[in-house]
């Protein structure tokens, strides 16, 4: 698991970049978005 | 394509079981509403429901969110199976995707779903998010933000929905004779903060077994088993034989047929008391830690809830807590006697004002659900006027159906006495100067309209303004803590302002505009409520005295 929460926290990382110039976000970044919130709920132990 | 003209409406629900089945009660309805409504929901939770949530909904897709990372996948394998998913919900025409979750997972689910109408929360970008709507701007502003709701979280969903009001006083009548009770007793919930320690469960269930008259059934998961042993260790031997251990011997569904058939469910908040309102059996449930009453009291005509008065409840999931004071708050000797006035039928309003009983009342209340015209409401049980934030919360719940639904509910003048009227009187000046403050914020933002409409606008006029109407937010945050009671007003129009998504400064002021408009009539409608009914009071002392 560790392999994909790296990669992702990667793209989160690209994602801010992205924010931070005002580029606006895709489809392929709300696809990595999603499943970074599912894995850091799943982390914290919440399916709320 | 769908020749049937119905309307397509797609609900997300990715919470738990309690959650589904709060969202399959939002959509119950007498009559037949001419649409066609698809949920989304996680497998785990939803499959163990399939058998009542297929009766309800056309189309369910059931989301594997586990499966989406089985085998240590690489993010390319997980977005290929993400892909799948979204895939074959897109396939589907969704006329209006309902978000009724408020998680982040669900809202950026919204984000990758199409449809030409979005409610509730949608994530835009990794922070900001949008809240289309009035009743989801509510949820956000209000339940997530602390106990400040008076609407049941079934009725805020279909109000999200747009469906009317369509709950009724009826309950089906229960098969078992008059000299047997049948009471299924279900002592876990999803939390430890939420229930009750083995040895309180073990005394309220020794006491509800001297009452020959009742028949109780305990019931949980598999997963409950210790948990019921050690409840199953402290009963006396005649209440351990007398009673019918279920627990881990029956799927939901079997659950469900064990609910139908009995005349009380006696539980915390969880999967287990929703089920039972589904199958119309009354319900007393113990609230504890995290759980508002208010919101998730089982949706249906008298359902009883006993709530703690403890200053700290209801806490937040994530406030630290170790030695759980609210669970002492209620005496199982209460619970015991609630339960036998709630199956025969008896006045609990009698029991409450028996000086016998004072001690049992000291640290807890008991709130029961009613059926109104418009709405579920939950009351306390008391034959004492009500408190002057309960009288507040009343003006509130109408005031919120007429701003958000232009609906008009009966409201009645509360029971005051003069002690309520200087109370009432203090809070009118709260309401007094958020007036002013929204006065002032109409003027600013339409100041600033009328500059953004010219053709070479003042930029000095609109800095001016603008930096005014920062000063008011300032002042409005002040305010809130001087009258906590425009929490829920100020909480709602502090979000309402966050989330003005005007593509430019003549739609930014004119949204502001609207917002401090709104604000205006809230209070104006509230101080309204709060003049008429202390204006009513002094009348009828005047009449009094005039006899």
């Amino acid at each position: 698991m560790s392999s994909i929460i790296n990669e992702l926290t990667e793209q989160i990382k690209l994602i801010h970049e992205k924010e931070n110039k005002n580029i606006p976000l895709n489809k392929e970044d709300y696809k990595n978005l999603f499943l970074y919130s599912l894995l850091k709920e799943s982390e914290n132990g919440s399916k709320q | 394509m769908d020749q049937s003209n119905k309307t397509h409406i797609t609900l997300i629900q990715l919470g738990r079981i309690g959650d589904l089945l709060q969202t399959l009660q939002s959509i119950s309805s007498p009559i037949d509403l001419n649409i066609n409504f698809t949920l989304i929901c996680r497998k785990s939770f939803g499959k163990p429901l399939s058998h009542l949530l297929e009766k309800h909904f056309k189309h369910i897709h059931y989301i594997d969110t586990d499966a989406l990372f089985t085998g240590n996948p690489s993010l390319s394998l997980s977005t290929d199976r993400l892909n799948n998913i979204i895939n074959e919900i897109n396939q589907q025409s969704h006329d209006a995707l309902i978000n009724l979750t408020f998680s982040k997972p669900a809202a950026f689910l919204m984000s990758l779903l199409d449809s030409e109408v979005k409610i509730g929360q949608v994530f835009q970008g990794s922070q900001n998010f949008e809240i289309n709507d009035s009743w989801g701007q509510y949820v956000y502003s209000n339940i997530m933000t602390g106990p400040h709701s008076t609407f049941n979280l079934v009725d805020i969903m279909r109000k999200m929905i747009g469906l009317p009001f369509s709950l009724k006083q009826e309950r089906e009548k229960k098969s078992s004779s008059s000299d047997s009770k049948k009471i299924v007793i279900n002592p876990f919930a999803s939390h430890s903060k939420k229930f009750w320690k083995a040895s309180k469960w073990a005394k309220l269930i020794n006491l509800l077994s001297q009452n020959p008259q009742f028949q109780l059934i305990l019931v949980g998961a598999d997963s409950e088993k210790e948990l019921a042993a050690q409840i199953l260790n402290l009963l006396t031997p005649e209440c351990k034989k007398s009673m019918e251990n279920l627990v881990g011997h029956t799927t939901i569904e079997q659950l469900g047929h064990t609910l139908k058939d009995a005349d009380l469910f006696i539980g915390h908040d969880s999967m287990t008391s929703h089920l039972a309102a589904i199958y119309q059996t009354q319900t007393l449930t113990i609230s504890l830690g995290t759980v508002r009453a208010t919101e998730t009291i089982p949706y249906g005509h008298h359902h009883y809830t006993l709530v703690p008065h403890i200053s700290c409840f209801p806490c937040f999931p994530s406030d630290p807590c170790s030695n759980f004071e609210c669970h002492d708050q209620i005496p199982e000797e209460l619970a015991s006697n609630i339960a036998d006035l709630i199956v025969n039928n008896k006045n609990i309003e009698e029991f409450e004002s028996d000086k016998s009983t004072h001690d049992l009342w000291n640290t807890c209340s008991l709130y029961r659900s009613e059926v109104t015209d418009l709405s579920l409401r939950t009351r306390r049980v008391t034959s004492l006027p009500m408190t002057s934030q309960e009288i507040i919360n009343d003006f509130y719940h109408h005031c919120w159906l007429f701003i958000f639904s232009d609906q008009e509910g009966q409201l009645d003048f509360p029971h005051l006495n003069s002690s309520l009227c200087i109370e009432l009187e203090k809070h009118l000046e709260g309401f007094e100067y958020l007036f002013d403050i929204s006065g002032f914020g109409k003027q600013f933002s339409n100041t600033i309209v009328n500059e953004a409409k010219q053709k070479k606008p003042n930029n000095k006029v609109i800095t001016e303004q603008s930096e005014k109407l920062k000063e008011l937010e300032g002042l409005t945050q002040s305010i809130k803590k001087q009258y906590p009671i425009l929490t829920p007003l100020i909480n709602f129009t502090t979000l309402e302002l966050r989330l003005n998504n005007g593509q430019d400064l003549y739609e930014l002021a004119q949204n502001s505009l609207l917002s401090y408009h709104q604000l205006n009539l809230s209070i104006s409608i509230i101080h309204d409520f709060i003049s008429k009914s202390i204006q009513n009071f002094e009348n009828q002392n005047k009449a009094h005295l005039a006899k």
